[in-house]
């Protein structure tokens, strides 16, 4: 009987035991949430157990958080470092948080070290990736022309309006203003020369001769943001560049103006590849507008390239058969281009300490 | 910090400016309208050229052309030495008419020979001259009307007036196998002109009792002229046959001295000649059109009735094995002993403008041969050469039923 009741005993002790501890064990689990660890980090945070607050956040911070919950815990640990004095840590931490939030702007509700400490450090974006995507409009300029007609003859170039143009570019920041960009393009040129030949005054011969040139364009250049409009920021755009044409073709016709003459001569495509300079250079001008995005901006942009030089090489392959069958000459002439595009950049930063 | 930026944007702007002409493939220019025009001769002026030729001179209903009503007319063109036009002009009065040479004189005037044809038949041909002031303005037109076919060839400037080179098939008598010509075939015939185109003797006509055309006139060493033609003499006709060269050696007042005909078996047709120091270089094509003909060359003494005249086709195709068909159309002397031949490489739509130089002796100059030309038919009927060395070639450009004249100018 005495033995039973001393089971008993020890049964209700255990219970007692267990159900004392039984809070304890329950914190744990509450405290393997994030925003749970979060609070309760602040709780020691205010304690001033600032020495448990980095332990207790730092998985967290790898991938438990969302974006707020994420700055306020780095904002805790890098204040409860500073409260510690471990200023170094604090400084690492700053790094990590400036790292993962470029763009943080500071806000009336952080605190003074933190704030303090935020100010000894400079974002600065390392690079900006832009991806232009749009169309030229070639436009010839310098036109030296060249004829085979012996009286009158008028000429016309016109070009269409979309030929694609797509480019990746590189933008270092030199200042606030100021940045330096090199970019790599592919462009699509083509244009249209018509020419009208007359004879005593009537016209009766009329040419028709569409280019097309598919180029590289690697321009260095230089924008300088004007103004700022909210998010917007009008910028300029200046610089030179070479354009490395990989593959120039053309189809011509030529038709009589009298029904019973001759029928249209037409023909197939004739590559220029040795009647046109492999390597032009130009100058750019152009302005634009941006729209800031978190990590980036969206812009538009219009801008002009200017050739230098004389796009004719004479001697090529298909002069024959331009001028005689087509009756067409090539004029001397500069290639430019009008370029529209639309396109994003990214930005990537480093942030550092102010020594 | 503006001032920067605008500066640099000038300069920028500004070295975008360079300019670079660039005339290494030539000029090319073409003369005329739809349907067929050709140019068959070339002279140069100071300021420029004359060409002779044909232009069809049309007549339009709106877009259409009126075939029936259009017809060839001798063209005559002055042009800078752009090649661009000054003027032109139709000459033949109501006739359909043809220029075969062009004579620039050194008063800025030019002379052109050539015909006109009746428009009822037998639709026969009458020698046609006609001289232009340097603006154009016509002096003097004259059509020598005669019985049969008569055309100029060539024509030259002698201290009397002009002498015209002119083919003619007229009867003429005694016809026998070594006298006289046949009617309806060809003799050469001679016409000497004053000034004013007025016949100083009647027209004198020469050859064999077959086809003899005389294509070129030149001043001849030691006095007289000297005429190359074709003929269908054969002289000995065991070593010859077929068409040949034939030179004839006239006197100033256009009587024979001498004749000398040369060839072989195959054919051989005359193109031009042109007077050396010590003789004459003969050009000419050998073969026939059809199947296929390669120009030739004749190294010709001064004394045409020497025993042996060297002679031999032109290779103009140093290194090929088959030799593509070409043919010499004229020649004319480029820089100080070379010359310049003018023609057609290749034949039918593959045919392209010919130009190339030979020495004294007809032997292509390495590298300087120019075969130009595209799609269609082209071909150089005539060539010069200035003092800048410039050549200048006149022909025609044809496809389908549309040819224009053709004039290019380049420089080797």
């Amino acid at each position: 009987m005495k033995i039973r009741y001393q089971i008993n005993i020890r049964l209700c002790l255990l219970s007692v035991v267990l159900l004392g501890f039984w809070p304890l064990v329950a914190y744990p689990q509450e405290a393997g949430s994030c925003a749970e660890k979060l609070a309760n980090a602040q709780a020691l945070f205010d304690r001033g157990q600032v020495e448990q607050v980095p332990v207790m956040l730092r998985e967290c911070l790898k991938d438990g958080f969302n974006r707020e919950e994420s700055l306020a815990a780095y904002k805790l640990i890098i204040q409860a470092y500073l409260f510690d004095d471990k200023l170094e840590m604090a400084d690492s931490t700053m790094l990590a948080f400036l790292k993962k939030n470029p763009e943080y702007q500071l806000s009336p509700t952080d605190h003074s070290s933190f704030v303090h400490l935020f100010n000894n450090f400079k974002v600065k974006p390392i690079v900006q990736i832009a991806v232009h995507l749009g169309s030229n409009m070639p436009f010839v300029t310098f036109v030296t022309p060249v004829t085979t007609a012996s009286e009158q003859s008028s000429n016309k170039y016109s070009a269409e309006l979309l030929n694609l143009y797509t480019s990746v570019e590189a933008r270092f920041a030199i200042n606030r203003k100021l940045e330096l960009n090199v970019e790599v393009g592919y462009s699509q040129l083509k244009f249209i020369n018509e020419e009208i030949i007359k004879n005593d005054d009537v016209e009766h011969d009329f040419i028709s001769y569409t280019e097309s040139q598919k180029r590289l364009e690697v321009p260095v250049s230089a924008t300088y943001s004007f103004k700022n409009f909210g998010r917007f920021t009008l910028y300029g755009r200046l610089g030179a560049g070479a354009a490395l044409s990989f593959k120039s073709t053309a189809i011509a016709s030529k038709a009589s103006t009298d029904l019973n003459a001759y029928g249209i001569l037409s023909g197939k495509e004739l590559d220029l590849k040795d009647s046109r300079i492999p390597v032009d250079f130009f100058t750019q001008i152009g302005a634009g507008i941006k729209f800031k995005t978190p990590g980036g901006y969206f812009f538009t942009e219009i801008r002009s390239n200017f050739g230098f030089r004389n796009q004719t090489v004479r001697g090529g392959s298909t002069v024959d058969e331009l001028r005689s069958y087509y009756g067409y000459v090539d004029d001397d002439f500069h290639l430019n281009t009008l370029n529209f595009s639309l396109g994003y950049t990214l930005l990537f930063y480093k942030p550092s300490k102010i020594q | 910090m503006y001032r920067k930026y605008i500066i640099a944007i000038i300069v920028l702007l500004l070295s975008s400016c360079e300019k670079s002409p660039d005339t290494s493939d030539g000029e090319l220019k073409y003369y005329g309208d739809s349907f067929e025009d050709i140019g068959y001769t070339i002279a140069q002026v100071d300021n420029g050229y004359f060409i002779g030729g044909q232009f069809t001179a049309l007549t339009r209903v709106g877009n259409i052309i009126v075939k029936e009503k259009s017809i060839k007319k001798m063209a005559v063109i002055k042009t800078g030495t752009d090649g661009n036009t000054v003027w032109k002009r139709s000459m033949g009065g109501r006739f359909p008419a043809v220029g075969t040479k062009i004579l620039a004189l050194e008063d800025g005037s030019v002379v052109c020979t050539g015909y006109v044809q009746d428009t009822l038949a037998p639709y026969s041909k009458n020698l046609l001259v006609v001289k232009l002031d340097a603006d154009g303005n016509t002096i003097l037109e004259k059509i020598f009307k005669s019985p049969g076919n008569q055309y100029g060839t060539d024509i030259i400037n002698t201290p009397e007036g002009f002498l015209v080179l002119g083919s003619t098939d007229v009867l003429r008598e005694p016809s026998t196998v070594y006298t006289g010509n046949a009617a309806g075939k060809k003799d050469i015939l001679l016409v000497r002109l004053d000034n004013n185109f007025g016949s100083i003797v009647t027209p004198f006509a020469t050859g064999f009792i077959g086809n003899d055309e005389g294509v070129a006139i030149k001043s001849a060493i030691g006095g007289g002229y000297i005429v190359v033609g074709t003929t269908d003499r054969s002289l000995p006709s065991t070593e010859q046959a077929g068409n040949n060269i034939i030179l004839w050696r006239i006197r100033s007042d256009a009587s024979v001295i001498e004749y000398r005909i040369l060839g072989g078996a195959s054919d051989e047709y005359a193109a031009d000649i042109e007077v050396l120091t010590d003789g004459y270089l003969v050009v000419g094509n050998i073969g026939t059109e059809a199947t296929g003909q390669l120009g030739y060359a004749w190294q010709v003494p001064s004394n045409i009735s020497s025993e042996t005249i060297p002679g031999d086709t032109i290779n103009i195709e140093l290194e090929a094995k088959i030799k593509t068909p070409f043919s010499i159309k004229a020649m004319c002397p480029y820089k100080t002993s070379l010359f310049l031949m003018a023609g057609q490489f290749s034949t039918g739509l593959s045919a392209r403008m010919l130009i190339f130089v030979t020495d004294d002796s007809g032997n292509m100059v390495e590298g300087k041969k120019k075969v130009i030309g595209g799609t269609g038919t082209q071909a150089a009927n005539d060539v010069i050469s200035d003092n800048e060395d410039n050549i200048i070639a006149v022909g025609k450009n044809s496809f389908e039923n549309n040819s224009m004249i053709t004039l290019y100018k380049f420089r080797f």
